[in-house]
């Protein structure tokens, strides 16, 4: 008997968009190189500047739009191209952040994995997530943006979960990821406030980011960004009922006092390991996670529930529910029937 | 049009996009999921990568072969992957640094 698959792992990556594909097959059909000097040449930098035009309106930025390969390479930019030197990080920040982090200062959270904006007031570049991958944590960024700028400092925010679903923070520099919003994978874009934030390094994208230009991707983004987040509403919906459920069978939400995206949620089942519930689930043809997918094919315990003070037993008893756009009430009954059952 | 700059850019072979289209969603096709993800989609998603790594090998090491969006992003992997310093600086006070 085949299963259907059920996807709830949205956090990891998102389905393309039908729209968004039509898009990206389009800019293929278009395939000069954007560089070129002849007609199909400019043909297909028209395409490209038309797409960094309806990213930045989509998003409402006022700023510059880099076009990257993903957050982690506009995450990377950011963070060796800054006209300030890493000052410090949240200790929750996603790996394509803390590999550049070295020994710069972590700074302290709460027990939900939020940062005490008045730390972050410091006169270096200071990078802090909008949106935590594993628990959905939403950072104060209003209020860690006026601390940093008012110390003299640069605030980059890794927008890679929020983008797309909830409005951008204030922030001088923005890494985002085209997959987690309905476009494809192997796209994204570093927003900066302004040119002179960042040192260029010759090349394409103004000279900030050299390869030629990925076109198609760019285009599937900005289609897949202006399909809008009406959807995130009736995610809080079915995400509440999921916390009211989880929490009846004697399990626990994770940071279920803070403000959360309503795409994310972390779930710990007291006596049952995360490998367990991801087994059982997967046999019944569901999708989630256990951490982030980037840690998780080895299971190792997660740096962000370790952060928030949870012991290594505990973390390793939470698992991950990302929903989508196209995630229905049935979709969660049948999730908790094979989870919860 | 007659396009002499394929040393510009050369257009998507047919066997190319034959290849993309099944993981770019929509009915029957084989799925889109992250490759790092433990479960099934993502392992289906990790063994079409590793497939495509050996196809990019042919003959070649295939360890020598890491998956980069393109030659420029490539180029830094070969060099020092830790060459950004991190910043001295001071600290607010009352803020005691987290492990």
């Amino acid at each position: 008997m085949t299963v259907t698959p059920l996807y709830l792992d949205h956090a990891a990556t998102a389905p393309l968009l039908p729209q968004a594909r039509e898009a990206l097959l389009a800019g293929h059909a278009a395939w000069a190189n954007p560089s070129s000097p002849h007609a199909a040449g400019r043909a297909a930098r028209a395409l490209l500047e038309d797409a960094r035009a309806r990213v930045a309106a989509a998003l409402g930025w006022q700023g510059q739009v880099i076009f990257t390969s993903g957050a982690t390479e506009a995450l990377a930019i950011a963070l060796t191209r800054a006209k300030l030197p890493l000052a410090a990080v949240s200790p929750i920040e996603h790996e394509a952040v803390l590999r550049h982090a070295g020994d710069a200062i972590r700074l302290p959270v709460d027990a939900s994995g939020r940062v005490d904006p008045a730390c972050a007031a410091l006169p270096g570049l200071v990078a802090v997530q909008q949106v935590n991958n594993e628990i959905g944590v939403s950072q104060p960024l209003a209020e860690i943006a006026a601390a940093v700028r008012g110390a003299g400092g640069l605030l980059l925010a890794d927008c890679a979960q929020g983008a797309g679903k909830i409005a951008l923070p204030d922030a001088d520099l923005i890494a985002i990821a085209a997959h987690k919003f309905g476009g494809p994978v192997g796209t994204g874009a570093l927003l900066v406030r302004d040119w002179a934030l960042l040192e260029p390094s010759g090349g394409q994208e103004r000279g900030y980011r050299p390869g030629t230009e990925a076109m198609p991707g760019a285009l599937a983004m900005a289609t897949a960004l202006e399909a809008g987040s009406d959807w995130l509403e009736e995610a809080a919906r079915l995400r509440a009922m999921l916390d009211a459920a989880v929490i009846a069978a004697g399990g626990e939400v994770v940071a279920a006092g803070a403000q959360r995206i309503a795409a994310i949620a972390a779930y710990r089942l007291p006596g049952r390991s995360a490998a367990a519930q991801l087994i059982r689930l997967d046999a019944a043809g569901i999708a989630v996670s256990a951490g982030s997918a980037c840690s998780s094919g080895s299971l190792k315990v997660s740096h962000v529930l370790a952060a928030i003070g949870m012991e290594a037993k505990a973390a390793g008893e939470v698992i991950r529910v990302s929903l989508g756009r196209e995630t229905t009430e049935a979709d969660l009954a049948r999730l908790l029937d094979a989870w919860l059952g | 049009m007659i396009y002499l700059d394929y040393q510009a850019t050369t257009p998507l072979a047919p066997e190319a996009r034959d290849a993309m289209l099944p993981w770019l969603g929509g009915p029957g096709t084989l799925g889109f999921a992250n490759p790092h993800s433990p479960h099934r989609a993502g392992r289906a998603a990790a063994a079409a990568v590793e497939v495509a790594r050996e196809q990019v090998a042919l003959g070649g090491d295939r360890d020598l072969v890491v998956d980069e969006p393109d030659a420029a992003a490539a180029l830094p992997l070969v060099r020092d992957p830790h060459e950004a310093e991190p910043a001295g600086r001071g600290h607010a006070s009352g803020c005691a640094e987290t492990s």
